[in-house]
């Protein structure tokens, strides 16, 4: 990670120099190796727009957010010192990258959504595709793009940390201490975060997965189940993991 | 929500957190060998966990983006371009618009610390100021104490009796 100047001994950085050869390319940009650099964008560009695409929705400002990270590590890269994986550190920058996105994307919709109703879960579109399948054809399976659809509606309805978590986890392979690490949240708050998830998703995608079916009224149980659930008695929580109704 | 029923919820989700654990490999032996026989005693347990697994199967529907030499190219263009703008504006920027707002503070900083340390040192001495101010009152007092009147006060003054103390000393 970049650090301040905290006292990291040469033992750390020999490890991490020779464990991660992303550490060894980071050191290279340090000395201004243009080649280096080229060579961590191919590797991590379609990785940091598949987290931010899933994670925010909308494939160009994916694209966007991760060159923006990018950016961000050439700039920061004189004041590179390897101090955990080179993947953690640029993980870490990409969710502060999609934590500022979400934030200003919020204050756009307040403005833009004042006086319009977003509390009924049935006018969310995961209800929507529900009602329009589901009504023609109540036990169809669907075609992969609809399973798709239907996935990528399902992590909608979780929290921006639930998604972030799982999809570190799924993508990235991260372990539960990595992604504490990103997300600044101890293991045991990861631990906590990506159950609750990974419940979430399974109460949505259960009917599907039993039957076929599009889930019906499994999420609106389920959601009314963890809404009523006291978060202070969980003994796991460390966090204060917001609410999956926040999602529109 | 009675007791029996947070309870129940709560031994709900640290058994589901446990069951997560174990998919994503993050359990110790000990805890692997209890979630394992677990497993092959307790068939709604096992399958719960399986259902768990195949939500997270389902996650490898959605669609992944894919590299594209151009794209990395055209990336690596617009972050080193980007970058070299923000150095030459920073360059471009005259000497003393770094170093006059630095100058500003400093001086503002300075002021404020000055003024605060005359404002307590005036609190702190107000006391003082006053007895230096009645002091001559104050050494007199015994000889005020005898006379028998303000009036009989000033036609001492006016005679000079404490001019003539003053210069023997008194």
């Amino acid at each position: 990670m970049v650090s301040s100047i905290v006292a990291i001994s040469d033992t750390t950085l020999r490890k991490y120099e020779e464990l991660d050869p992303d550490v060894r390319l980071m050191l290279q940009v340090r000395d201004d190796h243009a080649a280096a650099f080229e060579e961590l964008v191919a590797r991590y560009q379609v990785r940091l727009i598949s987290i931010f695409q899933h994670s925010l929705g909308e494939r160009e400002q994916a694209e966007d957010l991760a060159q923006e990270v990018f950016l961000r590590i050439y700039r920061a890269r004189k004041r590179y010192i390897p101090s955990s994986r080179f993947s953690t550190w640029l993980f870490t920058i990409a969710h502060n990258v999609a934590s500022n996105a979400r934030r200003s994307r919020y204050r756009r919709r307040e403005v833009q959504v004042t006086g319009r109703s977003t509390s009924s879960f049935s006018a969310s579109p995961l209800a929507q595709m529900i009602e329009a399948a589901s009504g023609l054809h109540p036990t169809r399976r669907l075609d992969r793009t609809e399973r798709a659809q239907l996935v990528h509606l399902a992590m909608e309805t979780l929290s921006d940390r639930q998604r972030m978590a799982l999809l570190l986890s799924k993508f990235e392979g991260m372990s539960y201490a990595e992604i504490g690490e990103v997300m600044e949240l101890t293991t045991s708050a990861i631990k906590s975060l990506l159950s609750r998830a990974r419940g979430n998703l399974r109460d949505i995608l259960q009917p599907y997965v039993t039957n076929g079916a599009m889930p019906g009224k499994t999420r609106n149980r389920a959601t009314a189940e963890q809404e009523s659930a006291p978060e202070s008695t969980d003994p796991l929580v460390e966090c204060d993991d917001e609410s999956t109704s926040e999602v529109d | 929500m009675s007791q029996e029923a947070e309870n129940v919820n709560d031994s709900t989700r640290i058994e589901q957190a446990e069951m997560v654990a174990y998919l994503d490999g993050e359990l110790d032996v000990q805890q692997v060998a209890d979630v394992e026989k677990r497993l092959s005693e307790d068939p709604e347990y096992r399958i719960r966990l399986q259902q768990l697994q195949q939500a997270w199967d389902l996650l490898d529907e959605l669609p992944r983006s894919k590299g594209d030499e151009q794209f990395t190219r055209s990336t690596v263009e617009i972050v080193v371009v980007k970058a070299r703008e923000e150095a030459e504006r920073r360059a471009a920027v005259p000497a003393w618009r770094t170093w006059l707002p630095r100058l500003g503070g400093l001086m503002l900083v300075g002021g404020v610390s000055l003024a605060g340390y005359l404002l307590s040192w005036q609190l702190a001495n107000r006391d003082n100021r006053q007895l230096v101010q009645d002091l001559p009152v104050i050494e007199k007092m015994s000889q005020y104490k005898q006379a028998e009147s303000l009036e009989f006060l000033r036609m001492l003054v006016k005679e000079g009796v404490f001019e003539t103390e003053e210069k023997d000393g008194l």
